[in-house]
């Protein structure tokens, strides 16, 4: 018999035989930690004009400032040290992705569960219009809905929210008709416990694992969409540079050999989207949830 | 004498079952875009060329119709689509829906090695792991797959770039070399040169597919290999090769290729981001072209060419499904 | 001897520990011998099956012993030997064949490749082969048939199948892994009656792997029990059965429920009175709501065949009602309903004089409890949660009462109260049941429908629930139904008995009267099928209900 409890010393079991998924859990952490205390340690606020000079401009890595600071990373065409621009991108790339997904999530799990519990023409309907989303690519919606609306945080958050809620309301349907199925979900009617307790108290927390997975699942392509946007200039505005932006920018300078303003963004973008991806695997492994759309 | 072959019968209601419902889809999508495009601002600043002199503007609002009421406008935008007239372009002046058609075959000549190269490559090492899971070079091939599932594609994009167009002159950067024309449109994988551009986009453009395939193939193996249907083949003292190929690839088919259907529009839609970083003249490009330059008809054109596109896909592979699949009750689905 | 084990012992090598599957056994089977092997689950009866034809899977290993097979021993064979004995001189069923034959191929691909795989003759003699084999286990039209994939067969038919396909290689012996479990009374005497024949025709050796000891009389020469991975007995069929020495054996022969305890009680006081019941699973299959259905998502929650047809009965106050007949009946459907949890279609039911209706259920007098006890348990609550929620919801008690009001249902219905703090996953599959049941009484019902609750369990294990439903039943004069499709559990606990047949009650009356002399055709049938620990042949006497 499986169990599907999450059980934290099975969680710390498999993360200790395997060297590769523990590596990238502390990168996980460190990057947390990175993006959060950030501003604490970054050698300027990369977007304080005051503290740019021009003179730094298009260093390479490990150069030394005009005030003898260190770029470990190099600098921009505007003399602004890479490592504090990443770490301010992805600061704000981290909290775009973390906020579609929880804005998502609620959306998915108050449709999904309204649509198994009723079922009938609210279920068809809610479903219907779900399979129309699906149907389209994410990013194609994405990229529409802000072709119309325009760069801005609170646009890309909304057009990362269109394009991902059905597929949280479909995988937490799936799940809870799954549920509805078992036995004590009849045996909760039959006891005449109120609807209330049976949705939350029985329901939603049998339905946890695939939302846990999923959730992690979907931040990392969050993350990756919103970069992706972002690189082709419909995303996120200047003013909010995240790290898709920050690749962007270093776009043209690749052909003439200034490969770092491009290269390093990317890497630390890719290793936090893999550092998640790792994570959600694990988790996948560890409560083996069936992820039925 | 009349036969019916109640089979076939039912694949004929579940495919004019499965086109109603796309027509629908369709139906509403054109509705969506109708509103999307005047529902935000000014349908004459959206739909007109904002350099266009008064004069001009006047007429185009007759032409367009765009003094007529809402519902008359969205019957007429109908009548015209159903003649294949989806407005015009007013960077290039031309008909939009040319100019998507005229850049289709260069993204589908993009997606469809892309997928290719995911399949070819993606099934045998998904089946390797999936059936030796605990050796290294599994381990490797699933370490692997995460990789190519977390890179951003454009990020990819630029790295490959880099390392061999920059440094090493090794692959053209951008554009689609020479061509070859079949049936009016134009080809790039029958020539050397054309081959040489296709090579980096369509190998960005896969890693994606690539990583899926093989952790789907991979799950896929994983869960068939204990069923009692393999135990009772290996019962039967079949080969090994029999048992692989015929009893458990095939079985695993059915997901995949679902998948893989999906697939190519996700790849319709990621191409926009390979097309600008490698300069392939795809109807990708042009959509970021025309967001830019605010060309609205171009992207309305877009939309809907893509859309009937997903749906012929799912279509092909709906049918599909049920040839794989004879548990299906096709008319049930 | 055909085949001789000598000392196997089969091993599981997991993480945490070893799990001695097989331990150490011995065991003979001569040409032409049907051998029965007996055992509850976990015993290790299947593994040894599997060890013998070595299709053990990860991480199970034969560590120990030799298993010769016509002299040889096959346990040093190397992967490729092995396979052309698998098939061709051993062959194997599985417990169900809608899983062990592969779904999206047609019976022709599966059949002919067991022939071409150990044969070098042509697709069209094999394509014969394969038909003979077919018409040899009872499948008409079998050259039609055989273009068929198995989703177009019954599960009794798919069993022919697996079992034309095992012996199409005219094999010496045969492994039969608990191949008529899934299978409903009638079909499996006609599957008993079948491979008897079959083997006693080809002097083909048996090998029939089971929980349940009264299929084995009528059919096996021969019968050994298995006990936590060891054979305990080895004996002739009649000794084993009316004279067993070992203890388990005798405590085995004990648990299976015999003959009928309960008298009718003579009450008239009827508690529920069920009046033209109907209930229709919806079915669509016009072209118009084909294209409906366009809208309606929940289309794999109609299942067809499951209805209920004007059904009129009552349930006596104190009594026990069994319920009885195949799957697909509609008697868990029945249960359902009256315990107000499914939607009726039309009918009434009274409680007490008072209509039940599913839109408004508020009354806690009719409780149900399920067949599997690994669902019915809400996996993320604990015990003590799971039994008081109900009661404190209602107000029957506060939440400070909780303690002491659980451990009272707990001890009345045989589990430990110092255990109510423990979750759902740390309890045997008999526990739970009991914690279903004790679950159940806390609201103080006064019916308790039982659906299938033993069906699930091992037969000593049964034995303790049914003694429990018992002494629920006297103690507490709660009234029970109690549905199952066994029809030797139904006779031992009930009072009277409802026999049901597609959604109809065909007979009902005093459980002794029906069960020694059924008056209704389909009754006589199941009786006449049922396997007896007492009768050394197979009761296979008719063929008015078979399926088609």
């Amino acid at each position: 018999m499986k169990k599907n409890e999450f059980n934290i010393v099975d969680f710390v079991k498999i993360y200790s035989e395997d060297k590769l998924a523990l590596f990238f859990l502390i990168n996980l952490i460190f990057i947390l930690i990175l993006v959060i205390f950030g501003p604490l340690f970054t050698l300027q606020n990369p977007y304080d004009l005051s503290q740019l000079n021009i003179l730094d401009s298009l260093l390479p890595p490990l150069s030394q400032s005009y005030e003898n600071n260190y770029f470990f990373l190099g600098t921009d065409d505007q003399g602004r040290d890479l490592l504090s621009a990443i770490i301010y991108g992805l600061r704000i790339s981290l909290y775009v992705g973390i906020l579609s997904v929880v804005i998502s999530l609620i959306i998915g799990i108050i449709l999904g569960v309204v649509s198994a519990y009723f079922g009938g023409i609210v279920d068809s309907f809610i479903m219907r219009v779900a399979d129309m989303v699906l149907a389209m690519p994410s990013f194609l919606i994405a990229l529409v809905l802000l072709s119309i609306l325009g760069r801005g945080l609170e646009n890309v958050v909304f057009a990362l929210v269109m394009s991902q809620w059905a597929t949280f309301a479909r995988v937490i349907r799936s799940s809870a008709l799954s549920e509805k199925e078992k036995d004590y979900f009849y045996s909760a009617k039959c006891l005449c416990l109120p609807q209330y307790r049976i949705v939350f108290g029985h329901l939603l927390p049998n339905c946890l694992p695939p939302i846990i997975v999923l959730s992690t699942i979907n931040l990392a392509f969050a993350i990756t969409l919103e970069a992706s946007l972002s690189f082709l200039g419909v995303g996120l505005p200047i003013t909010e540079p995240s790290i898709g932006l920050i690749i962007s920018n270093g776009y043209e300078y690749i052909i003439v050999g200034k490969y770092w303003m491009s290269l390093y963004p990317g890497l630390f973008l890719l290793i936090t989207v893999i550092s998640i991806n790792i994570f959600s695997d694990r988790l996948r492994i560890l409560l083996n949830p069936r992820l039925n759309i | 004498m009349l036969f019916i072959n109640y089979k076939n019968l039912s694949m004929l209601i579940f495919l004019t079952n499965r086109i109603i419902q796309s027509f629908i889809v369709l139906l509403i999508m054109s509705l969506l875009v109708f509103a999307a495009v005047y529902a935000i601002g000014n349908p004459i600043d959206v739909l007109i060329n904002p350099e266009a002199s008064e004069e001009e503007k006047i007429k185009t609002i007759k032409n367009l119709g765009l003094d007529k009421s809402l519902f008359e406008q969205y019957y007429i935008f109908l009548q015209n689509a159903f003649k294949g007239e989806l407005g015009y372009s007013f960077v290039h002046n031309r008909p939009a829906i040319s100019l998507i058609l005229e850049r289709l075959p260069a993204t589908l000549e993009l997606t469809i090695s892309a997928l290719l190269i995911a399949i070819i490559i993606g099934i045998p090492l998904g089946t390797i792991a999936g059936l030796n899971p605990d050796n290294f070079i599994s381990k490797s091939i699933l370490a692997m797959s995460i990789f190519f599932f977390s890179l951003p594609t454009f990020w990819v994009g630029l790295i490959l770039i880099m390392i061999f167009a920059v440094s090493y002159n090794f692959f053209p950067s951008t554009g689609r070399g020479d061509t070859v024309e079949i049936f009016g449109f134009y080809f790039s994988f029958l020539t050397f040169d054309g081959l040489k551009h296709l090579a980096l986009p369509s190998i960005n453009l896969a890693l994606y597919p690539l990583a899926l395939v093989i952790r789907l193939t991979f799950a896929g193996i994983q869960e068939t290999l204990p069923l009692d249907f393999i135990k009772f083949a290996r019962a039967k003292g079949l080969s090994r090769f029999r048992i692989i190929y015929y009893h458990l690839l095939k079985y695993i088919l059915i997901p995949i290729v679902t998948v893989i259907g999906l697939q190519f529009s996700v790849l319709i839609a990621f191409a926009v981001i390979t097309e600008s970083i490698f300069a392939w003249p795809g109807m990708g490009r042009l959509i970021i072209e025309s967001i830019t330059l605010l060309d609205r008809p171009v992207i309305v054109a877009y939309l809907l060419v893509t859309v009937f596109i997903f749906m012929l896909v799912n279509l092909i592979v709906d049918i599909l499904y049920s040839l794989l699949d004879p548990r299906i009750r096709i008319s049930d689905k | 001897m055909i085949l001789e084990i000598k000392n196997l012992k089969t091993h599981f090598f997991t993480r945490e520990n070893i799990v001695k599957a097989v331990d150490d056994i011995n065991f003979n089977i001569s040409s032409g011998e049907i051998h029965g092997i007996a055992g509850e689950s976990g015993s290790g009866k299947s593994v040894m099956g599997l060890s013998i034809i070595n299709l053990l899977q990860e991480p199970g290993k034969i560590v120990e012993g030799k298993i010769y097979f016509n002299g040889k021993d096959i346990t040093k064979l190397n992967e490729k030997k092995m396979k052309s004995i698998r098939g061709k001189k051993i062959s194997m069923i599985f417990q169900d064949a809608t899983m062990s034959l592969n779904p999206i191929l047609s019976i022709e691909t599966q059949m002919i490749e067991a022939v071409l795989a150990h044969n070098k003759i042509s697709y069209k003699e094999a394509k014969n082969l394969a038909v003979q084999s077919l018409i040899e286990v009872g499948i008409k039209d079998a050259e039609i048939k055989i273009k068929n994939y198995p989703h177009e067969f019954s599960g009794g038919m798919r069993q022919r199948v697996a079992i034309a396909i095992a012996l199409i290689n005219k094999p010496d012996l045969i492994i039969a892994d608990e191949p008529t479990t899934a299978l409903d009374v009638t079909t499996q005497a006609q599957i008993l009656y079948l491979t008897q024949k079959l083997c006693k025709e080809n002097n083909t050796a048996l090998i029939w792997i089971t929980h349940d000891l009264s299929v084995l009389s009528g059919l096996v020469d021969k019968i050994s029990i298995m006990y936590n991975g060891k054979i305990v007995e080895t004996g002739g069929v009649d000794n084993i059965l009316d004279n067993p020495q070992h203890s388990y054996t005798k405590k085995l022969i004990n648990s299976i429920p015999k003959g009928n305890i309960n008298e009718e009680r003579k009450i008239d006081d009827n508690v529920i009175n069920i009046q033209n019941l109907t209930k229709i699973y919806e079915k669509r299959n016009t072209f118009a709501s084909n294209l409906f259905t366009f809208f309606q998502a929940n289309k794999h929650d109609l299942k067809p065949d499951k209805a209920i047809k004007n059904l009129s009965l009552n349930i006596k106050r104190g009594e026990i009602l069994g319920v009885v007949g195949e799957s697909g009946c509609g008697k868990s459907t029945l249960g359902k309903i009256i315990s107000g949890i499914l939607e009726k279609n039309s009918g009434n039911i009274f409680y007490n004089q008072k209509e039940i209706s599913y839109a408004k259920k508020t009354s806690l007098d009719i409780q149900m409890v399920f067949q599997d006890p690994y669902s019915s348990l809400n996996p993320r609550k604990k015990i003590i949660d799971i039994i008081s929620e109900a009661p404190i919801v209602h107000k029957i008690i506060n939440k400070q009462q909780s303690k002491e009001y659980v451990s009272k249902f707990m001890n009345d219905c045989g589990i430990s109260p110092d255990l109510m703090f423990r979750y759902p996953h740390q309890f045997s599959g008999g526990q739970r049941q009991r914690i279903a049941i004790a679950r159940s009484l806390a609201v103080n019902p006064s019916v308790l429908i039982c659906d299938e609750i033993v069906s699930a369990l091992d037969v000593s294990i049964q034995a303790q629930i049914l003694n429990l439903i018992l002494k629920l039943n006297k103690t507490k004069n709660l009234t029970i139904v109690f549905i199952s499709h066994d029809l030797s559990v139904v006779n031992y606990i009930s009072n009277r008995v409802a026999v049901m047949y597609f959604g109809e009650i065909v007979e009902l009356g005093n459980s002794k009267k029906v069960f020694s002399q059924p008056s209704h055709s389909y009754t006589k049938a199941l009786l006449a099928n049922l396997p007896n620990i007492k009768e050394r042949n197979i009761n296979y006497k008719s063929t008015l209900y078979t399926e088609g």
